[in-house]
């Protein structure tokens, strides 16, 4: 077992093969050897850590991404891999946006790939079809363009 | 939460999500006009504000598909700017290889050549890799012209001519050097008449005539997928040997059926043959030749005359591995064969010898008029339920029948009474074509 404390000072007590899913924790555990010292995770609470938590132990046993699925996969395997297809993922995934975003920057400090690819395609499907406008709306971004440049940009297309 | 608390590298990560196509393509498909929007992608998230604009114009793989569409209204607007939008894009790809489409927003361009777009592709023929055309007769002169000899790396070519094009023929000399070629789907055009070898092609469609199948084993051996319509009148008597051809489909004559070699046939499609061919006979003659009837996994049968039923019968009866049957007649007249007899003959618990088609998964099945006979429900529920639900006699073991296809038709005529199977997973799609491959 691995002792894990979250920044909000909350002691979690996971198995270790569910804790080594983030690259982090693997690397620490391996740097400091056979321990019971708990180790930190400065940059997570522990509201967000439950959700981190629930998705490794759901996600387990799933077999290591592959190397594949970077730079030479086909258009389909793209496509497939773009979708997040498990009913569980989609549930899990059906958060409010800031802890969709808190995630996201949990599976990036504590480097679980599956997480942060999932949470990436959950946010990507959010914003697909949606309005510059309501782009901006759900990521609190102010328009910085000046009127000639966004009348500019807006312009730009090549498909209509 | 505002998007700077996002590491730039998780946006990259997220805008890589975001500009992926919406539709898988499918080899040897146009993309759909449709998907403009996903296409732009891109475009749209540099719209957002300056940071993502940089970051997405920063990400060369963001802008290696470009999917163009070109409509009346860009020569009345200005054209310029959308060439040098499409100039831009691909400068933002840093030299990848590129997906490119182009094509009208209906059916044909009408009175306006995207010329002016394909010369800007023209100036960047070395980075094509995978192209969807929809073309002109002046933009094809100019392919002809320009880019032979100038597309190295160019994988896969979907080319379709405007139904406004010129009666004239026109071959596609400007990929007969393409080392690297594995997909080649072509409609009304023909294969360039001197050409070096496509060693990798794996996929050639020809909607229409192919003018010389028989040179196909020598220039593409390695070819696993062959498409054609073939209404020559003369074949020269030569074998056309193709070691890993897996899926033939011919729409004509089957006068070439005879020519082919092809040890490794799992799917075989016939439509629309010549009569006077006598086409069920040729097949069973083929099967003879070949001994390919066990191997065969998919056989497709599509005929504008009445079918033999007999025939028919003799030849389900020696293809045992079938999973996946094809049943197309345009013929209204046939009706009595196409929906009580070829149904019958399927059924498990009417037949009085071995089960026709043990293995038989999926079943499509076009027809004029819509289905409505109890023969073919009573069939489509007994293969439903296999060997377990039927309990058929021993020698009687038979698969599930797990999918049925029809023809497209705004009545779902069998939904209703095959409702309980479909509840239980059968599925039942009205989603079939006479010509397409059903497979």
């Amino acid at each position: 077992m691995v002792i894990l404390i979250t920044s909000d000072n909350v002691k979690y007590v996971v198995e270790k093969d569910v804790a080594e899913l983030s690259v982090l924790v693997k690397n620490m555990l391996e740097d400091i050897g056979p321990s019971d010292e708990p180790i930190p995770l400065h940059n997570v609470t522990s509201t967000v850590f439950n959700k981190v938590l629930e998705y490794c132990i759901y996600h387990r046993n799933d077999p290591p991404p592959s190397d594949d699925d970077e730079g030479c996969a086909s258009p389909l395997h793209k496509y497939l891999a773009s979708h997040i297809c498990s009913e569980w993922d989609q549930r899990f995934f059906d958060v409010d946006q800031a802890l969709l975003f808190d995630i996201i920057l949990a599976a990036n400090y504590l480097d679980i790939k599956t997480l942060l690819d999932d949470a990436c395609k959950a946010v990507a499907h959010l914003i697909q079809g949606k309005s510059t406008e309501e782009i901006r709306g759900i990521f609190n971004i102010v328009n910085d363009f000046t009127p000639e440049e966004e009348a500019r940009v807006k312009k730009e297309n090549v498909s209509s | 939460m505002s998007n700077s608390s996002l590491p730039v590298e998780v946006l990259q990560h997220i805008f890589s999500f975001a500009c992926l196509p919406c539709h898988p393509r499918p080899p040897g498909c146009m993309p759909e006009a449709g998907c403009a929007e996903c296409a732009n992608y891109a475009l749209a998230l540099g719209r957002i504000c300056k940071q993502w604009r940089d970051i997405a114009w920063n990400m060369p793989e963001l802008w290696q598909r470009l999917d163009i569409i070109v409509t009346a209204r860009d020569y009345e607007d200005d054209l310029a700017n959308k060439l040098q939008l499409v100039r831009e894009w691909i400068e933002r790809s840093k030299s990848r290889p590129l997906t490119v489409s182009v094509q009208p927003l209906g059916q044909s361009y009408g009175y306006c050549s995207p010329l002016p777009v394909f010369n800007v592709l023209a100036d960047y023929s070395k980075l094509l890799k995978d192209l969807y055309l929809h073309t002109t007769d002046d933009c094809l002169h100019m392919l002809n012209r320009n880019v032979r000899g100038h597309i190295p790396y160019l994988e896969s070519l979907v080319i379709t001519r405007d139904r406004n094009a010129f009666s004239t023929p026109i071959t596609l000399d400007f990929i007969s050097d393409a080392p690297l070629l594995r997909v080649l789907v072509y409609e009304r055009l023909g294969l360039p008449r001197d050409r070096n070898p496509w060693p990798k092609l794996t996929r050639l469609a020809v909607h229409g005539n192919l003018d010389e199948p028989f040179h196909l084993g020598q220039l593409s051996p390695k070819l696993e997928y062959l498409r054609f319509g073939a209404h020559v009148n003369y074949m020269p008597m030569v074998t056309i040997p193709l070691r890993f051809l897996k899926s033939l489909v011919i729409d004509g004559t089957m006068r070439t059926l005879h020519h082919f070699d092809v040890p490794a046939l799992e799917s075989l499609v016939l439509i629309n043959p010549d009569r006077h061919d006598h086409p069920l006979q040729a097949l069973i003659d083929f099967m003879d030749r070949t001994q390919c009837d066990l191997q065969l996994r998919s056989l497709g049968i599509g005929l504008n005359f009445a079918f033999d039923v007999e025939a028919l019968r003799s030849i389900l009866s020696r293809t045992v591995n079938i999973r996946h049957l094809y049943i197309g007649s345009f013929m209204a007249s046939d009706y009595r064969a196409l929906t009580r007899k070829i149904p019958s003959m399927l059924d498990p618990k009417a037949c009085e010898e071995d089960v026709l088609l043990p293995k038989l998964e999926t079943l499509h099945y076009y027809t004029v008029d819509p289905v409505r006979s109890a023969d073919m429900l009573n069939m489509i529920k007994n293969r439903w339920h296999g060997s377990i639900g039927l309990s058929i006699g021993a020698g009687k073991d038979m698969a599930k029948l797990r999918k049925v296809r029809f023809a497209k038709w705004d009545e779902e005529v069998l939904a209703e009474k095959l409702k309980a199977e479909m509840k239980q997973g059968l599925e039942v799609t009205y989603d079939l074509s006479y010509f397409d491959d059903p497979f």
